[in-house]
């Protein structure tokens, strides 16, 4: 009995079940037919994330032992808007009004001087994350507005900020160029785009291994982690966005882990649970055994513990505006560089 | 505020990771033979260092699947 069970998960795991399919399981072949696409019937940007499960992950998650367990796992976001807070502070300007995109409860907005800035408006998903922290928590004067960061400009205004910041949010945005556009539109000319996103290197340890396991345990493997986005393409995608003087950099956050199990638990604590649109729901436990023996065989420490890199991705563009400085055409330097170097 | 409900399935992450503990050693038999061949894993290459492991695993858990 068993072995038929597992003969026949092997037929059906590598073959996405789509209504279209010419063919029963037990034929040698199936008839070519037009790739199903995830997202049959729609038009649009490709959807890649289920947005409605991960308001409800990040709301779970917020809402667990009265948000006491997701405080405990803010480590990284933290880590980060330290990091985004002194390039905010590198920029000698007063600011009107800043939205903190997709902000969570706040990592970044709670260390906002109020001296520089007038008033933040938080948006996220999720109602419970939004909420999780109370408002003595923050010394600038905050809004907070559930919404999906999808639909920005469905309640924000055009040419409405100063600036615009986002941490580590936006790698669950299904159309990034044309969520950027969208916080080009209400940023006001001259106004500045601050963000980090993870990049693609993200959790790649825990990736290689459930790949790894889920081919010896089962023969094929599945959307575990999602698709995140590269470091070059973000340049590209802020230069079509129509940002000017860009920048963008990369860091690695490395975190040590007890086990792969540990790691699992927090990443649920935060809300970034597996919300890939066509996930599997059900991870057999054989895989998850030995994902996490292969974690270890292939990345642990000799401490015996077993790292976690999250890469993150840092981006600032400026929306044009006529008294920006700009770049000199090609072409019109007196000084050859090769005096100076 | 509601009270979260039970963590059913962090009891079951919980007992899943003491018991992967406490089998360190056929885990990492395990995970060497994953290591030896990984750049062209078959399904059931390790399937002997898995059973092994796994009834590690069971026995740690009393509990069978």
């Amino acid at each position: 009995m068993n072995g038929l069970l597992h003969s026949l998960h092997r037929r059906v795991l590598p073959l996405p079940s789509h209504p279209g399919r010419i063919c029963s399981p037990w034929s040698a072949r199936c008839l070519a037919t037009p790739s199903g696409s995830i997202n049959p019937g729609t038009v649009g940007p490709f959807q890649v994330f289920d947005r409605r499960a991960k308001r409800l992950q990040k709301d779970r998650a917020a809402r667990a032992e009265n948000g006491d367990q997701s405080r405990l796992v803010d480590y990284v976001r933290n880590e980060v808007a330290d990091v985004m807070i002194e390039r905010l502070q590198d920029i000698k300007r007063q600011f009107g009004n800043v939205l903190d995109l997709g902000s969570g409860p706040g990592h970044l907005t709670k260390l906002i001087d109020p001296e520089m800035v007038s008033k933040v408006t938080m948006v996220d998903l999720s109602h419970h994350t939004l909420h999780r922290d109370p408002k003595d928590e923050f010394e600038v004067q905050v809004e907070r507005q559930q919404m999906d960061e999808e639909q920005l400009m469905s309640s924000i205004l055009r040419d409405s900020q100063d600036a615009v910041v986002s941490c580590l949010s936006m790698h669950w945005i299904n159309d990034l160029p044309g969520m950027l556009v969208q916080i080009r539109e209400v940023l006001k000319p001259d106004g500045v785009f601050l963000g980090a996103l993870f990049g693609g290197e993200t959790l790649f340890e825990l990736r290689s291994s459930l790949q790894l396991a889920e081919m010896e345990r089962e023969g094929g493997i599945s959307p575990r982690i999602s698709p995140m986005t590269q470091t070059q393409d973000m340049s590209n995608l802020m230069g079509r966005a129509g940002f000017s003087l860009l920048t963008v950099d990369i860091d690695e956050v490395k975190i040590s882990y007890p086990s792969m199990w540990e790691l699992l638990e927090d990443l649920k604590a935060m809300g970034e649970s597996n919300a890939v649109i066509g996930r599997r729901h059900f991870i057999p436990r054989d895989t998850l055994i030995a994902a996490s023996a292969i974690y270890e065989a292939l990345h642990g420490a000799e401490d015996g513990t077993v790292p976690a890199t999250f890469q993150v991705i840092y981006v600032i563009g400026w929306k044009p505006s006529p008294t920006q400085p700009k770049a000199l055409d090609r072409g019109t330097g007196k000084t050859n560089l090769r005096d100076i170097l | 505020m509601s009270a979260s409900p039970p963590p059913t399935g962090r009891i079951l992450v919980r007992k899943l990771a003491d018991a992967t503990n406490s089998c360190a050693l056929p885990a990492k038999a395990y995970g060497t033979c994953i290591l030896g061949t990984y750049k062209d894993v078959a399904r059931h290459a390790c399937a002997a260092e898995f059973s092994a492991f796994k009834r590690c695993v069971q026995a740690a858990m009393k509990k069978k699947w």
